[in-house]
C-alpha cells in the first residue's frame, strides 16, 4: 500500500510512514472518541506541527494555526516538565464557558488535541481518552515498525531525481551490479549479484519505481565464486559510516534504528542480507546528507542571528556606552543566563572599559553543549535562542527607563524578525522560534 | 511600546510575596510564581534554587501566551485557566491581571480543586496589587531604582555563576 502521511519529529525528520489504511483507522479512533465524549473535535497533529487526522465538526477552525501552535505549545511544556523533573506535562485549558481543550503526546512525536465544551465532562472524557490514546498509541507502534521495514526496501530509497547527480553516482559506486550504465563508476571488485529484494520490502512499498535501476539482463556471473558474506566495500563504507556516526553523539540520536540494523548486519555478515544492509545504508546516507545541509544552514542562521543580535545592542548602547547603568546591565544580563553552559555569556567580555563581542566562541560552545547533553545541534540552536531572548528581556528592564534607548531597540529587533522570518519558515524553526519570540511581541517590544 | 507598566518597590514586594507565602500554606503547594507576560519574575515563593529562574520565567509567560493565542483561534475570548498534568508535578496557571500570571506547582497528592479555590482567592489580592504599582507608559520610573535592580541582577548572577564575568 502506497505510503501517504508521514508523522515528523519537532526538527523536520520522518519518523512514522503512515498508509491509507493505518490514518482511516486513527481517523476512525479520533471520530470514535468525539462520538462517545459529545466533543467538537479530535485531532491527531506530528510534532512538526502538521495535522494528521482529524475527527469532528472542524470545519469552523483552523486547523493548521491551531496544530502548529499546539506544537509549538507542547515543545515549550517539555522544557518546563524537564526542568521540573517530568517527563511530560499533558495539556488542559478550560473556559467553563466556552471551549476547552485537552492536549497530550502519543509516542512522543504525535500530539493528540480534543476540542471540547460544556457539552462533555472532563471525567468522562478522561477516562474514554485513555481508550483512544492506547488505540492510537498500537496504531502508530505498527507504523512506526513497519515504516523500519520499509526502509530496508529499496523501494523507500529516494528516487533518483530528487538526488543530485554526484549522489547518484555514489549510489551506484556501492551498489555493485555488473549491469549499470557507463557514465557511471562501477567497482573494480568482482562480487555476488544482488540478490531479490526481501519479501517483507516488496508489501512494504510495492508501488513505488525502484530509484536504482535493476540490471535487466541475468548479471554476467564473475569469474571467482562469490564470496560467503558481506561484500567488501559495502562492509567497508558502513564501517566508515558507523564510526562517524559514534563520534557524533547529538546526530546518532535521529539515526538510533539505521545504526542498530546497520551494526547488527555487520556482526551477522551474510551474503543474502547485502541487499536489505545496502539499501538502509543509502538511505541512511541520502538522509544524513539532506540533515547534515540542513543542519548547517540552521547553524549559520543561528550564528548570524546572534551576530547581528550584539551589533543591534552595540548600535543600541553607542550612545550611553559609558554609562555606569548600562554596564551593569550587559554584565547582570549576560552573566545570568544559564547556570551551566552558558552559551551566550561566554562570547562576551570587558575589554579597556568596553564590552567586546568574540562571536567565534558562540560556535565552540554550542557543539561541545551539545556533545555534552547529548542534544541534537536543533536542540541546541533552540537553547541559544532561548537564552538570547531571556538576556533581552533582562536588558529590556534597564533600557525600558530611556525611551530613545528603548525605541532604537525594538527597531532593531523587528528589522531582524523580519529579516529573518522567511528564514526560519524554511528551516521549520518557526513554531520554536515564535514560541520564543512571542512575550516581546505581547510586550510590544516587537510588532505583531 | 506599552501603554503602561508595572513599578514595584520593595515594600509592594514584600506584600506580594506574604500573598503567595499564604496561598502556598492554604493550597498545599510547591511553589508559587507570579510573572509578567515578558517574562519577568514579580515575586516568588519556594521556587527551587536548582532551576534556573530566568529561564523557568520565560517559559511559563511564552506558554501562556502561546496557549492564549491557541484558545483565540478556538473562539475563546477570556481565556483564563490553564492547566498542566504531568506525574508526580502539575502546573496551574491562572490570569490576574491582563499582563500578569500565576503559576502554582503542586504535586499530585494535592487535589486541583483546593488549588483552584485558594488561587481564586490570591488572585483577587494580587490583581489589587499589580494594578496598584501600574502606571502609564509617561512616567518614567526615577533612576536609583535602576541601580538598585542592577544590583539586584548583580547579585543573581554571581549567585548562579561565581567569578565569571
Amino acid at each position: 500500500m502506497e505510503a501517504t502521511i508521514d508523522i515528523r519529529t519537532a526538527d523536520g525528520n520522518v519518523n512514522i510512514l503512515l498508509e491509507d489504511k493505518q490514518v482511516g483507522s486513527i481517523r476512525e479512533v479520533l471520530v470514535d472518541l468525539c462520538l462517545s465524549t459529545h466533543a467538537i473535535f479530535s485531532m491527531l497533529i506530528d510534532a512538526a506541527g502538521r495535522v494528521v487526522a482529524t475527527g469532528g465538526e472542524t470545519k469552523d477552525y483552523e486547523l493548521e494555526a491551531v496544530a502548529a501552535l499546539a506544537a509549538g505549545d507542547l515543545a515549550t511544556s517539555r522544557q518546563l516538565a524537564g526542568m521540573l523533573g517530568e517527563p511530560e506535562f499533558s495539556l488542559l485549558f478550560q473556559h467553563e464557558k466556552q471551549k476547552n481543550l485537552f492536549m497530550t503526546a502519543i509516542e512522543s512525536d504525535a500530539i493528540l488535541i480534543v476540542v471540547f465544551d460544556v457539552d462533555t465532562t472532563f471525567g468522562a472524557l478522561r477516562l474514554r481518552i485513555r481508550r483512544s490514546m492506547s488505540q492510537l498509541q498500537s496504531i502508530l507502534h505498527q507504523a512506526r515498525r513497519s515504516t523500519v521495514v520499509a526502509l530496508s526496501s529499496t523501494a523507500a530509497v529516494s528516487s533518483p531525481e530528487e538526488l543530485r547527480s554526484q549522489e547518484v553516482d555514489e549510489l551506484m559506486a556501492v551498489r555493485i551490479g555488473p549491469a549499470a550504465p557507463a557514465a557511471v563508476r562501477v567497482e573494480a571488485t568482482p562480487a555476488a549479484p544482488p540478490p531479490p529484494a526481501a519479501p517483507v520490502a516488496e508489501t512494504a512499498a510495492p508501488a513505488q519505481p525502484a530509484p536504482v535501476p535493476a540490471p535487466a539482463a541475468p548479471p554476467v556471473q564473475p569469474a571467482s565464486p562469490p564470496p560467503a558474506g558481506l561484500p567488501e566495500p559495502l562492509v567497508a563504507e558502513i564501517q566508515k559510516a558507523l564510526a562517524w556516526f559514534e563520534s557524533f553523539k547529538g546526530w546518532q540520536l535521529v539515526f538510533t534504528d539505521e545504526v542498530e540494523f546497520l551494526s547488527r548486519g555487520l556482526a551477522r555478515n551474510r551474503a543474502e542480507e547485502a541487499d536489505t544492509l545496502r539499501s538502509i545504508f543509502l538511505r541512511t546516507r541520502a538522509r544524513l546528507t539532506e540533515q547534515k545541509r540542513l543542519l548547517e544552514a540552521r547553524f549559520r542562521l543561528v550564528q548570524s542571528l546572534y551576530q547581528q543580535f550584539v551589533v543591534a545592542l552595540q548600535i543600541v548602547m553607542s550612545g550611553a556606552w559609558h554609562d555606569e547603568i548600562v554596564d551593569r546591565a550587559m554584565k547582570a544580563a549576560f552573566s545570568g543566563v544559564g547556570s551551566d553552559h552558558n552559551m551566550v555569556g561566554g562570547g562576551i567580555s570587558k575589554r579597556e572599559g568596553n564590552w567586546a563581542f568574540d562571536f567565534s566562541l558562540i560556535g565552540r560552545s554550542l557543539v561541545s553543549v551539545c556533545h555534552a547533553r547529548g542534544w541534537t545541534y536543533h536542540q541546541g540552536m533552540v537553547e541559544v535562542l532561548r537564552q538570547l531572548n531571556s538576556a533581552l528581556s533582562a536588558l529590556s528592564a534597564f533600557i525600558i527607563e530611556d525611551t530613545k534607548l528603548r525605541e532604537e531597540l525594538t527597531r532593531q529587533w523587528a528589522r531582524l524578525y523580519r529579516h529573518y522570518a522567511d528564514g526560519l519558515k524554511t528551516l521549520e524553526l518557526e513554531g520554536e522560534v515564535l514560541d520564543l519570540f512571542r512575550p516581546l511581541v505581547k510586550s510590544g517590544a516587537l510588532p505583531k | 511600546m506599552p501603554a503602561k507598566y508595572v513599578e514595584l518597590k520593595a515594600a509592594d514586594v514584600e506584600l506580594m510575596e506574604a500573598e503567595l507565602r499564604t496561598l502556598c500554606a492554604r493550597a498545599g503547594a510547591e511553589a508559587v510564581v507570579l510573572v509578567d507576560l515578558s517574562g519577568v519574575i514579580l515575586a516568588a515563593h519556594r521556587v527551587s534554587d536548582k532551576i534556573d529562574h530566568l529561564l523557568f520565567a520565560a517559559l511559563l509567560s511564552s506558554n501562556f501566551a502561546a496557549t492564549e493565542e491557541l484558545s483565540r483561534r478556538l473562539g475563546v475570548t477570556s481565556f483564563r485557566v490553564m492547566y498542566h498534568e504531568g506525574k508526580r508535578q502539575n502546573l496551574y496557571f491562572d490570569k490576574v491581571t491582563d499582563d500578569t500570571i500565576l503559576v502554582v506547582l503542586f504535586r499530585d497528592s494535592n487535589a486541583l480543586g483546593r488549588v483552584r479555590l485558594f488561587t481564586e482567592k490570591s488572585i483577587v489580592e494580587l490583581a489589587k496589587m499589580v494594578t496598584a504599582a501600574t502606571r502609564p507608559a509617561g512616567e518614567a520610573p526615577p533612576l536609583p531604582q535602576a541601580h538598585a535592580a542592577a544590583a539586584y541582577l548583580e547579585q543573581v548572577a554571581a549567585s548562579i555563576q561565581p567569578g565569571k564575568l
